[in-house]
């Protein structure tokens, strides 16, 4: 009977989700038709590259618990490639994008080899170093990058015959990027794949025991972790038209991280709901200035305090190693 | 629980957002002013708001424009881009900003020019120095001398005057610092120099400038050409007087700052440095502003408060001629001649860059003093 009970709750609840969705879909394709200013749709727009960004750092970090802090170096790589493909040598979006995505996966399972052995901590400060060396070669490889002077005039996108160009156009294509990692992140979370990865998490020896393929099961999260990140650098950097070292430090990772863990590591509303959260709570309290960000700590360091395992994150508390 | 949780943050944040969208005022000509007011760059952030709203307080003092009183709006982009572009894509929305005064870094002034260019609404930086950025467009433009005419001054100062041929340059990596350098050289080629160095640091990351300082001494420099804040130029210069190296220091107008000398002390002894304000410089319109900012602030103001302050100046004298219609401000600012700013007499050149004069400064006894008009 209870079991009975249970059932229909469930499928209750799954159904209101679902209404929810529907809803929250419309709305979302709705934006910037409902006469808002474009300041509006850039914050959406920009709230969507974070969902997308701590998305695809979710995998990495939430599912198979490799802690990185290096996400932003994945995400210059993807930005600095694409810009410099469709710059120097004129190639359409798409290929860039995809290029930007690659080159972000290719060095990301590189990093990946020597950083595959070292457990917890020891593999967040391999990241973050990873960080630290891809700005560093971005800011000082001058010939290739124009270094600290940046890249101005990244040319608009143009997809199928459509040039991208209005504030909404830029809308719906961070949406439909949102939507296929998302797809791709719950798909992933869903499958025996993340299964492995969850296992991995929890314990890694233990996982090795029963059989799942640690090597592969990392290789995949850290490679499809950095391709995302690559995709999302690539639209950045065509969104923004000028991009620069300054826009890839320890900072940005560290944003995307915090994303990851406010909303619960492995739950991907939750990196969603963390997004809204920590992009629209400092541009609405842009009036207050220098408080601003005294306020954003405090909210910050009150929600860990709160809910330690993060706004949608599982009762169970993470166990650090 | 975590339902319950999830509606009160939607709800909260809902309502923020609105009470975030209704901060309209009336019956006054708003200015934006975005600085980084947190952040590394604050304390020139704080200089920008300081010195603008000087202005605007002595301008509604008398009368205002027209009868119209002058707001200054303070926006705080954290010297980062993708902040300082949502502020810019917030005022572009709001027809009742006549114009923005704006961003520190030329990074973040390049990010936001296309967003204010397409609108048709005036951006004008106080500080930036990249080349490109008032070639984004015809609504941008800048109040500060560009390193094309200090870096060649300075050059000729170092060769004609101080009869120098051996030259190094110690430069921090940024846009700024590359301009500079690039400039510097081409004057110090045109004048007959030699570089004998050139050597660059990370911005807040080197502290250790021994390696770099040993190189140029080994390389026979007479003089060494510093592009780099006051902050690293103070480290560079004990570094230098520690190592017991006699190499002359030549510095940007960006060391022009009394925390210099605080913090290098005799160490800086004997520097030159090129300016375009000095705060002792004996025209009325500079003492009248360095009572009026030492009397609002207590403090006296430095270049990036007076540059600023000229800045929100120039504004005030364009809406004068034209109201505040953005299209109309854009050609009033544009064609504005000789106005009598604190850092000398400023005319916006075709390219809508200031053009002003500069001067030499040195540091004698602990305190900058007046050398020469170049």
């Amino acid at each position: 009977m209870q079991v009975l009970g249970g059932n229909r709750k469930a499928s209750l609840s799954s159904r209101a989700s679902r209404i929810l969705f529907g809803i929250l879909g419309l709305v979302l394709l709705a934006v910037p038709y409902v006469g808002v200013s474009s300041y509006v749709v850039r914050m959406f727009t920009l709230t969507l590259m974070y969902i997308s960004l701590g998305l695809s750092l979710n995998l990495l970090s939430g599912l198979a618990g490799q802690v990185s802090l290096g996400h932003a170096a994945f995400y210059g790589i993807g930005a600095y490639t694409s810009a410099l493909l469709s710059l120097r040598l004129g190639l359409p979006f798409m290929l860039t994008c995809l290029a930007g995505g690659i080159m972000a996966s290719l060095l990301g399972l590189l990093l990946c080899f020597p950083a595959m052995k070292l457990q917890g901590t020891y593999f967040t400060f391999v990241t973050l170093g990873f960080g630290e060396i891809v700005r560093l070669i971005i800011l000082n490889w001058a010939k290739l990058t124009r270094g600290p002077m940046g890249l101005p005039g990244i040319p608009q996108p143009v997809i199928l015959g459509i040039r991208i160009a209005s504030d909404g156009a830029y809308y719906y294509l961070i949406l439909v990027i949102a939507v296929i990692i998302y797809a791709v992140v719950s798909n992933i979370s869903n499958s025996a794949t993340g299964r492995a990865l969850v296992a991995i998490r929890e314990d890694t020896l233990v996982a090795e025991a029963m059989g799942v393929n640690v090597f592969k099961y990392k290789m995949i999260a850290f490679g499809l972790s950095t391709f995302f990140a690559g995709i999302v650098g690539a639209y950045f950097a065509h969104y923004i038209s000028f991009i620069d070292p300054s826009n890839f430090t320890f900072d940005e990772s560290s944003l995307i991280l915090s994303l990851v863990v406010l909303g619960g590591m492995g739950n991907l509303k939750g990196t969603i709901l963390a997004a809204c959260f920590l992009i629209a709570v400092p541009e609405v309290m842009r009036g207050l200035l220098a408080y601003r960000m005294l306020i954003y700590g405090l909210i910050l360091v009150l929600a860990m305090m709160i809910r330690p395992q993060g706004l949608l994150g599982s009762q169970k508390r993470m166990q650090v190693s | 629980m975590t339902k319950r949780l999830m509606i009160t943050l939607v709800s909260t944040l809902v309502l923020l957002c609105l009470c975030g969208m209704c901060t309209i005022g009336a019956g006054e000509i708003r200015i934006a002013v975005c600085a980084p007011i947190t952040g590394n760059y604050s304390q020139y952030g704080l200089s920008f708001k300081n010195g603008t709203q000087l202005m605007a307080k002595l301008v509604n003092e008398a009368g205002g424009i027209n009868g119209a009183r002058i707001k200054m709006e303070i926006y705080d982009d954290k010297n980062e881009q993708k902040e300082g572009v949502n502020i810019a894509q917030r005022l572009v929305s709001d027809r009742g900003v006549a114009a923005v005064i704006g961003h520190f870094a030329s990074g973040v002034c390049l990010a936001t020019a296309p967003v204010f260019q397409r609108a048709g609404l005036v951006l004008i930086s106080p500080t930036s120095s990249h080349p490109d950025f008032t070639k984004q467009g015809t609504y941008m433009f800048r109040n500060n001398v560009k390193e094309d005419v200090e870096g060649p001054c300075s050059a000729e100062f170092m060769i004609k005057q101080l009869k120098k041929k051996n030259i190094a340059i110690i430069y921090v990596n940024n846009d700024w610092g590359v301009t500079a350098r690039d400039y510097f050289m081409e004057g110090v080629k045109k004048f007959g120099g030699k570089i004998v160095a050139s050597e660059m640091f990370i911005d807040g990351q080197t502290k250790d400038f021994s390696p770099i300082l040993t190189k140029i001494n080994a390389a026979k420099a007479e003089i060494i050409y510093l592009a780099a804040m006051y902050t690293d130029s103070g480290m560079i210069a004990q570094q230098l007087n520690r190592l017991g190296y006699k190499i002359d220091l030549f510095g940007n107008s960006s060391i022009y700052n009394d925390m210099l000398i605080q913090l290098a002390g005799k160490a800086v002894e004997g520097t030159y440095l090129v300016a375009s304000y000095f705060d002792e410089d004996p025209t009325p319109v500079v003492r009248n502003f360095i009572a009026n900012y030492k009397k609002e602030y207590g403090v006296v103001p430095d270049q990036y408060a007076a540059l600023a302050y000229d800045t929100a100046g120039l504004v005030v004298e364009a809406l004068k001629i034209c109201g505040p219609d953005r299209a109309k401000l854009r050609d009033a600012l544009a064609g504005i001649k000789d106005y009598p700013g604190v850092t000398g007499n400023t005319t916006f050149d075709e390219n809508r860059d200031a053009q002003k004069g500069v001067i030499i400064l040195q540091i004698q006894n602990g305190k900058f003093v007046f050398h020469s008009r170049v």
